[in-house]
């Protein structure tokens, strides 16, 4: 892979506000840094020019960066900007790009299917500006920036970029591919795109634990039972534990534990980083765990049922669902021991998005939250839409049970009807009111929280703060 | 406003997708979920069968939770669950929802776009449900999916491809994708409007009456009291009287303890009514069991029998005795048909069948029939009830291991069951 040098001194940093055609946001944009430019040329001479630069080049280049960053005792003279600090600025220019990339490789595969854009996850990922000397101590975990009087003290902010150098090992891959592989991993990225989009970007060991029959019979006698070995130690381990979240990779004591039961079956040779190459190539070729539902309402023989008398139902059972289904939460929020502090945000989260079409990040910007995860789950928008949906339809169901008179006097009534008034039912809420309100929660998109359902909460959060 | 639903939705973009392509419905796992899992998993010895009740526990648990928040209550026998390896399968029935039983499909039962789903769950009355529902348990994050339903009648209309290893197979399409709707069907509809292969298939499985002897019941079996509630026949069949009181029933016992010369009835008492000898309760009983004991004459055991249940209805000498409701079975005519066994000292159990009325009759309608047939089906027996019968019933004596079937029969209805002894 040839590398353009001009990644170690342009940083993609966030932007929002650029354009790089009418209506097409990029989300980034790159900067040119002059002081790493500067040094990276008085480094590499002969590489200083804006060229590709072969992969061996690259990795030689990334070698000698980050010895200077991870020395900082390399260059004493405190006059100027520290060897390392520049260092770890170039490395991190770097790192930026493959971020970038990583986003935008998953809206490529999943985007469409789940209703996202690289807009959406470039705020979680792209956090490093670029303005703060940020460097590793000599454990290489905890983080610390260098400041304007020259002093060195611990970061309160974790960089994701500087995590991803402090992590990299060297002798076992290339720091594009690590950057790449931790920003899909990255925590608060894997958890908006499940809580916001459903798409869980599982990780090959789950994939592994989730193999179905028809899946294990197409591998190879010597692959099954490496998955069977595999299930053997891992799943029981996971399951023993009670552990929750994602899928660690398999320990070294694992590793070796499925070598002995590969022995046993006369299997044999496997070194636990051979075993792990393996089991990760398996798990490849299985799919993510896709959940994709078919539209709800199946055609319908029956006849058409006149539907506009329910209008006059419809407003009031919103306004009752919609009292009923948030205070419910917001009582479960203050009892519950993780999320008690946050009950008090929970309104004023709400006003910010009904009254201001604030989004879920910049909710979380202005009530000094941690980010916006935990916004979404302090609000569980997409539960409570759901439930608010289900008991306004509900309170119709018996206004027009009893209109119909489906009723029937023994108590019994007939399925078929049945299914058809609340197919009915169902498509007049959701065209009428449901249907903009989900769209108008889909996160990233630009909010105009103009639909009926947020009319009925400013309605009802006006009423809330007048009581 | 009119909705003609065969001319909506097309595809395209975003604007197009429905309310649930933009909104599943999802059910959160608590730790303590993920802790009870683990215990559960640990009744089953081999790892795939200990990871799949793993991850179907948690999907029983959460939809436990999602149908608690709606106020409806999800009803399980963990204990039998976990015998009849259910718990460990593709599919987990039977669950129950007041009256409604649920069957459950977790992961395993999901293949692509394929849901498949093993045949006894659907044809078999122990398992078949009112509502197939779709749960798919997200482990790595910490939540499930309630996908989708099916009510059994709209399944059975589709289109199962059968596999070869017992499965039936359809696609995920064929399911309703709106949860809600499985909801309203569990809070307006009645499990009646939906019907299961119910008495087609109960015909073929065995009751097994030794298994009585281990406290071993299927569900239908129940205790006399709570099916015969205050009717007390043995009164009746022992003294052919309309007045049942206590001091009529001490007669009668001890009518029937003075043909033996049994210790507690001794000779100076002969003359005292056995009320005011204050003879305790205990040394009656055990003056009936040791008739039982000691008697090799069939019908003085059974009065001894019978005798032992009114006064000491747990004692271990008596036997077992169920009743079943055979109302819904027999054109609404409410009759319970009793079973009886009592281990004989020579490893032979005798067996009393008896069919009575139920609710407020007294007596049988005329004509109901009690045919016992062997295992070939050739009759047995028939015993007739005639005009103002309050019961009619058989006494045999079988070894372990014999089979046989009793057929009642009243005008065109017919119930059959049967038993291995």
């Amino acid at each position: 892979m040839e590398v353009p040098s001009y990644k170690y001194w342009t940083l993609r940093r966030i932007d929002f506000v650029s354009y790089d055609a009418p209506n097409f946001q990029k989300g980034y944009q790159d900067q040119v840094l002059p002081l790493a430019l500067q040094q990276f040329q008085a480094w590499f001479p002969y590489e200083g020019e804006p060229q590709e630069l072969s992969s061996q080049q690259d990795r030689k280049i990334q070698a000698i960066l980050l010895s200077h960053f991870l020395n900082q005792h390399c260059d004493p003279s405190l006059s100027s900007i520290p060897a390392w600090a520049i260092a770890g600025l170039c490395l991190r220019c770097y790192v930026s790009h493959a971020i970038v990339q990583a986003c935008q490789k998953l809206a490529q595969q999943f985007g469409e299917r789940y209703g996202f854009s690289t807009l959406d996850l470039l705020p979680l990922v792209l956090t490093d500006d670029g303005k703060t000397w940020v460097g590793l101590d000599s454990n290489r975990q905890t983080q610390i920036i260098l400041d304007n009087q020259g002093t060195v003290q611990p970061s309160v902010y974790s960089y994701f970029s500087v995590e991803i150098l402090g992590s990299f090992n060297q002798t076992k891959g290339d720091l594009w591919k690590w950057a790449y592989l931790l920003t899909r991993r990255h925590r608060e990225l894997n958890q908006m795109l499940w809580v916001e989009f459903r798409l869980s970007l599982t990780t090959p060991w789950a994939r592994l634990n989730e193999i179905k029959h028809y899946q294990t019979e197409t591998l190879s006698p010597d692959d099954q039972s490496l998955v069977e070995v595999f299930h053997g130690v891992y799943r029981r381990d996971r399951r023993l534990s009670g552990a929750r979240g994602k899928c660690p990779e398999p320990s070294e004591a694992q590793l070796l534990e499925m070598r002995d039961y590969l022995a046993k079956r006369g299997i044999q040779c496997h070194s636990p980083p051979e075993l792990l190459d393996r089991l990760k190539t398996i798990a490849q070729f299985l799919q993510e765990q896709v959940v994709n539902p078919t539209p709800t309402l199946q055609p319908s023989n029956s006849p058409a049922i006149e539907l506009e008398f329910l209008d006059e139902y419809r407003s009031r059972a919103i306004m009752e669902a919609i009292e009923r289904v948030l205070s419910q939460r917001l009582h479960q929020l203050q009892k519950n021991t993780w999320y008690a502090d946050y009950a008090v945000n929970f309104l004023p989260s709400l006003r910010l998005i009904y009254f201001e079409n604030k989004s879920q990040g910049e909710v979380a910007r202005e009530l000094n939250m941690n980010n916006q995860s935990q916004v979404s789950r302090i609000l569980k928008f997409k539960q409570m839409l759901n439930q608010i949906r289900e008991q306004v339809m509900e309170q119709l169901i018996q206004v027009l049970l009893n209109k119909a008179g489906l009723n029937s006097p023994d108590g019994v009534i007939d399925t078929n009807a049945f299914d058809s008034l609340i197919q009915h039912l169902t498509h007049y809420l959701d065209e009428t009111v449901f249907l903009d309100a989900a769209r108008e929660i889909q996160a990233g998109q630009c909010r105009k929280m103009t639909s009926l359902f947020a009319e009925k909460m400013r309605d009802y959060l006006n009423y809330e703060s007048n009581h | 406003m009119n909705f003609d639903l065969d001319s909506e939705r097309s595809k395209g973009n975003a604007n197009s997708l429905s309310y649930r392509q933009l909104q599943l419905e999802t059910v959160d796992l608590e730790p303590e979920n993920f802790q009870q899992a683990t215990l559960l998993s640990r009744h089953f010895n081999n790892e795939p069968q200990q990871w799949q009740a793993y991850l179907n526990a948690l999907a029983v648990f959460a939809l436990e939770q999602w149908l608690s928040d709606r106020h409806l209550t999800l009803t399980y026998q963990v204990d039998s669950l976990i015998k009849t390896q259910v718990l460990s399968s593709e599919a987990i029935s039977p669950l129950q929802v007041g009256n409604f039983k649920l069957c459950l499909l977790s992961n395993a039962s999901l293949e692509d776009q394929e849901i498949k789903i093993p045949k006894n769950m659907i044809d078999s009355p122990d398992f078949a449900a009112h509502f197939y529902t779709i749960i798919q348990v997200f482990i790595e994050e910490y939540q499930v999916i309630v996908v989708g339903f099916l009510r059994y009648d709209q399944l059975i209309k589709k289109n199962l491809k059968n596999t070869k290893e017992n499965y039936y197979k359809l696609s995920l399409e064929a399911f309703n994708a709106e949860p809600s709707h499985l909801i309203f069907n569990l809070k307006y509809l009645s499990p009646a409007a939906i019907k299961l292969p119910e008495n087609r298939f109960i015909e073929n499985t065995f009751e097994q009456l030794t298994r009585w002897l281990d406290q071993t019941f299927t569900k239908d079996w129940q205790p006399i009291e709570e099916l015969l509630g205050k009717r007390r026949p043995i009164i009746q069949m022992c003294l052919r009287s309309d007045e049942a009181t206590y001091q009529s029933f001490i007669n009668a016992v001890q009518k029937f303890l003075k043909q033996f010369s049994t210790p507690p009835i001794q000779e100076d008492k002969n003359q005292v009514n056995l009320a005011e000898s204050e003879l305790s309760s205990t040394e009656v009983s055990h003056a009936l069991v040791q008739v039982l004991e000691t008697t090799e004459d069939e019908e003085t055991r059974w009065q001894a029998a019978e005798l032992l249940w009114e006064i000491a209805p747990s004692h271990p000498a008596i036997g077992v005795r169920r009743a079943i409701d055979l109302g819904m079975q027999l054109s609404g005519i409410s009759v319970a048909l009793m079973i009886a066994i009592l281990p004989k000292p020579n490893q032979r159990i005798a067996i009393l069948l008896r069919i009575y009325p139920l609710q407020e009759q007294s007596f049988l309608p005329a004509n109901l029939k009690l045919i016992g047939l062997d295992e070939m089906g050739q009759s047995l027996f028939e015993v007739r009830s005639r005009e103002r019968d309050d019961y009619i019933q058989f006494k045999f004596t079988a070894d372990p291991g014999d089979q046989f079937s009793l057929e009642i029969v009243l005008n065109n209805a017919t119930v059959r069951k049967h038993f291995m002894v």
